[in-house]
Formats: C-alpha cells, sequence, structure tokens
C-alpha cells in the first residue's frame, strides 16, 4: 500500500533521533530538527549549502569518506558505525549512525538515522575508568598485601636472626665468663713453671702438680664448650624427656656462673612431656639470667630465685620467682614484646622474653605469664599436658 | 712489706702467694668477710698490709663489698697519707666499674684476669711498694 510522503515528511521532522540525506556532492538535502538541533544548528542552516563533512570531527573525516563512497557505489548497501560530530559550539558529540543508500530525486544518495550517544559514551568512559581503576585497586590490593607480607616475613627473619645471635652472644659471654677463671690458673701455673725454673727451683714434684692441674683445667675448659654447644643446638625432631631433670640441669648449669645468688629448686612432680629440651632449657636460662641481671642492678641484699616444678592432671606449672622487688605496673604488661628492654642497648636485645614468650606459646603450646609476688617478680610456664 | 691474698680458688690464691712471697710476708683470704677481719685486725695491731690483692667475685662478701669496708676500717683509724694499695683482680670485663673505683679512690688500681704477674710487679713498682 503506498504511503504518502507527507507522512514520511511528518515522521522524520517529528523524529526523535537524527534523519538526514546527503547527494553526492556531499551536502546535506535533508536535515531533521532532531539531527539539527543535536549539532547545534537550524536545519535550513545545514541543508543545501553544508558539506556532511564541516560537522564531523577532523580525526574521523577519512573514514567517514571512505564509508560515504562505498556506500555511494553501492559496494555495500548500509553501514552501522560509531563516530564523532562537531557540534556548532565545537563540543564534540559521539553518535551512533546507521546509513543506507537510497535514490533520492533521481539521485544515488545516502540517507541515515543518528542517535547521540555522548552521555552513554561518557558513562562507558567513566564505566571503563572506573573498571580500570578497580583493577589497578585490586592489582595494588595483591600487591600492598604482598608488600605487608614480605614486610611481615622480614621482620620475622630479623628477629630470629637477632635472637640467633642473642643466644650466640649468650653462649660467647658464657664461655667467656666460664673461661676466665681456669684461664687465670692455667696462666698462673706457667709463669710460675717459668719463674721457679729461672729460680732454679723447679721440682720434679712442683712440675708433676702443674701439669696434673693443667690438664685438669684443660678438660674443664673443653667441656664448658661442648655444655654450650648442647645448650644451644637445635634438636630437629622432638622427644620425650623429663621435665624436672631438664630443670635441675639448667638451674645446675645456670648455678655455675653465680655464685652470689641462692637458687632453691623445689620440684614436686616427676613428668615427663614430649618436645625440644633444649627450648625449654633456653626458654628458664633466660628467666634465670634475667632475674640474675634484676638483683645485681638492684643490689639486693640477699639475692635469691626459687625455680618451682608443680602440676596436677592436665598440666605442668614452672615457676621462676625472684626477690629483686618486681617489675614496674607501668611496665609489666610490656615486658613480653618484640625489642622491649628496660636494659641498655650493650646488654638487652628486647628479645629474651619476646623468645620465650614465642617458643612457650608456638612451641610447647603452652603459656606464660607474669606477675609481681611481693619480694619480686614471678613468671609461670603452663605447660599442658601430652 | 705485708700483703693480703683475697681469692675464693685455692690454686689461685696458693699461686698468688708463692709468687708474692719473694716479694712481701704474705697471707692469704678466701673470702671478703675474712679478709675485712685480718685487714682490720692488722691495722689494729699497728702491722697494716701495705698491698691487697682483692678478687671481686666471692662468695659470702664480694670484693666491691670488702674494699669499701678496708677503706672504712683506714678511715676510722685517722689513715690517710699511708693507705694500703688495694689492687682489685676481676674476671669480669667491668672496665668502667673499675676505673669508677680508682676515680672514687677507693681501690688503687685493677687487673683483669688472666693475670700477667709482670703486670702485678708493674703495679707494685709504680706504687712505690718495690723499688
Amino acid at each position: 500500500m503506498p504511503i504518502d510522503k507527507t507522512y514520511f515528511r511528518l515522521l522524520t521532522d517529528n523524529a526523535m533521533v537524527g534523519v538526514y540525506i546527503i547527494d553526492k556532492e556531499q551536502l546535506f538535502q535533508y536535515v531533521n530538527p532532531a539531527l539539527a538541533s543535536m549539532l547545534g544548528y537550524r536545519p535550513e542552516e545545514l541543508v543545501g549549502t553544508v558539506s556532511f563533512l564541516s560537522v564531523i570531527h577532523p580525526d574521523e573525516i577519512p573514514l567517514l569518506v571512505s564509508n560515504y563512497q562505498q556506500r555511494l557505489s553501492g559496494e555495500i548497501p548500509h553501514s552501522h558505525y560509531q563516530s564523532r560530530a562537531l557540534h556548532k559550539s565545537g563540543r564534540v558529540v559521539t553518535v551512533e549512525i546507521y546509513a543506507t543508500s537510497i535514490n533520492f530525486n533521481d539521485q544515488r544518495s545516502l540517507a541515515g538515522t543518528v542517535i547521540d550517544i555522548t552521555a552513554r559514551s561518557t558513562a562507558e568512559e567513566l564505566l571503563l575508568q572506573q573498571q580500570k581503576a578497580l583493577e589497578l585497586l585490586n592489582s595494588s590490593l595483591e600487591q600492598r598485601i604482598d608488600d605487608a607480607l614480605a614486610a611481615s616475613r622480614e621482620k620475622d627473619r630479623i628477629v630470629m636472626q637477632q635472637s640467633r645471635f642473642a643466644a650466640l652472644g649468650e653462649m660467647a659471654a658464657g664461655i667467656a665468663h666460664q673461661w676466665r677463671q681456669p684461664l687465670n690458673m692455667l696462666g698462673l701455673s706457667v709463669q710460675m713453671l717459668q719463674l721457679t725454673q729461672a729460680k732454679g727451683a723447679l721440682t720434679n714434684e712442683f712440675m708433676d702438680r702443674h701439669c696434673e692441674k693443667s690438664l685438669e683445667i684443660l678438660k674443664y675448659m673443653s667441656q664448658t664448650i661442648d655444655d654450650f654447644r648442647n645448650f644451644f643446638s637445635p634438636e630437629s625432631e622432638p622427644h620425650y624427656y623429663g621435665l624436672d631433670e631438664a630443670v635441675e640441669r639448667v638451674v645446675t648449669f645456670f648455678t655455675c656462673s653465680v655464685d652470689t645468688i641462692a637458687i632453691t629448686t623445689d620440684i614436686r612432680i616427676r613428668s615427663t612431656i614430649r618436645g625440644h629440651v633444649n627450648e625449654l632449657s633456653q626458654v628458664i636460662l633466660t628467666l634465670l639470667n634475667n632475674a640474675r641481671d634484676a638483683l645485681l642492678e638492684r643490689q639486693v641484699a640477699a639475692p635469691a630465685i626459687t625455680v618451682s616444678v608443680t602440676g596436677d592432671d592436665t598440666m605442668n606449672l614452672i615457676r621462676v620467682s625472684d626477690n629483686a622487688g618486681g617489675i614496674p605496673a607501668q611496665i609489666i604488661d610490656l615486658v613480653f614484646d618484640p625489642f622491649f628492654s628496660t636494659k641498655d642497648a650493650s646488654r638487652g636485645t628486647g628479645l629474651g622474653l619476646y623468645m620465650v614468650k614465642s617458643l612457650v606459646e608456638k612451641s610447647m603450646k603452652g603459656t606464660v605469664t607474669v606477675r609481681n609476688s611481693g619480694a619480686g617478680a614471678e613468671f609461670s610456664i603452663m605447660l599442658p599436658l601430652h | 712489706m705485708r700483703c693480703l691474698i683475697v681469692e675464693d680458688v685455692e690454686f689461685e690464691r696458693e699461686m698468688m702467694g708463692i709468687f708474692l712471697s719473694d716479694y712481701a710476708d704474705s697471707d692469704s683470704a678466701d673470702n671478703g668477710e675474712v679478709a675485712v677481719e685480718m685487714f682490720s685486725r692488722a691495722l689494729a695491731e699497728g702491722r697494716p698490709y701495705q698491698l691487697v690483692c682483692l678478687d671481686i667475685q666471692m662468695p659470702k662478701m664480694n670484693g666491691q663489698e670488702a674494699l669499701k669496708r678496708m677503706r672504712q676500717a683506714e678511715a676510722d683509724r685517722g689513715v690517710s697519707t699511708h693507705k694500703a694499695v688495694i689492687i682489685m683482680t676481676t674476671a669480669m670485663n667491668a672496665r668502667e666499674d673499675m676505673e669508677e673505683a680508682i676515680w672514687r679512690g677507693d681501690c688503687t688500681d685493677y687487673l683483669v684476669k688472666p693475670i700477667i704477674l709482670a703486670d702485678l710487679v708493674a703495679l707494685m713498682r709504680r706504687y712505690t711498694l718495690i723499688s
């Protein structure tokens, strides 16, 4: 059924989308009000005189000219694409075009519809940007998590290394302490041999006695190294050991290096536990060393340390207490923190009690607490029964 | 010259005694308490010790406390010019403590163990106990 041209004219003039017809001279033959308004013109400003290229973004002209020619020649019947037009004000208008070739006034021409998609495109652009930002955030989040993990691992590594150094330092200090006395004896012995010989008073008996004594001292010094090595060398596999024996061994070991402090052990139970005996030794030795330092620093009149082992059906309890006056209330909550120390830097690393807590909690699955008990500090190590 | 060796390790006490017997009449004590008693008695009897070799780490009473009491005993007797030469002997590396003690005038000097006997002789010479 043929339709009156005026209906089409009415339709296009009132259409919500832009409609145009361009002739083979590239001039607008028809522009509907919607398209004219989209570009900031009145229809009569464009029709008959204006090349369509003058309302196209310069960057888009090569593509549009090529499209125009292909459609005009009939090479492609129609095309649907996105492009950029220029508003009269110079503003860029992003458009979607559906173009086809028609016969208009017996001439091959192009007709098409245009939608302004600037808003959509801006929204899409924004979405894209946001997606990119989100991706960036995601990737940087991973990076930040990686960084934080790396920093944490690095901190752990430093702490472990420092604790190894601290253990090494303790070992060196322990050996130095244990060796000074025998070194002095050996030194005196050698010097006396020389002096006596120089005086012509060296007897066989004197010589024998000094050699015997020297060998005895050398054996003791060698034993000291073994003791320290056993003490600080790591064990790989956990094994069963007597808690009371282990505690007694540490106390005996510690007592060798302090002769001015009264050390009492009060073992109430005999218990076997599974783990690394050296770790327990290190924990108790650290507590004993701290107690000794506090007692010496505060020049307590009758310095004393008590180590007790008690327990029940569910757990063992080791207590190390001293009479050095206790830990000030304002720092008692901080003593297990890494790098917290009241000693000056040359003597305290601030890692002793941190290692104690780490070993007790992580390796022995126990707890360690501290409180002031009248005369001094009291550390309690609670170890669950296996 | 009279000298007092204060040292808790028997072998060291004995060696120091033998060595110093060439220079002085030497007595010995194995802890600070006994040493202070001997030092005070010698002062009271008017035949004081000119040299005291005093170990720091000892049971009962340590060297620092003994030093304080010896100087107090001298002060009580009004001794000011001919005080005993007291040389602390220590296995510790407490150089600062020692230097502070010298600066305060409590001890005369110190030797870090292992003791080199020639150093002890040099100190005796420095403080004009021997020529």
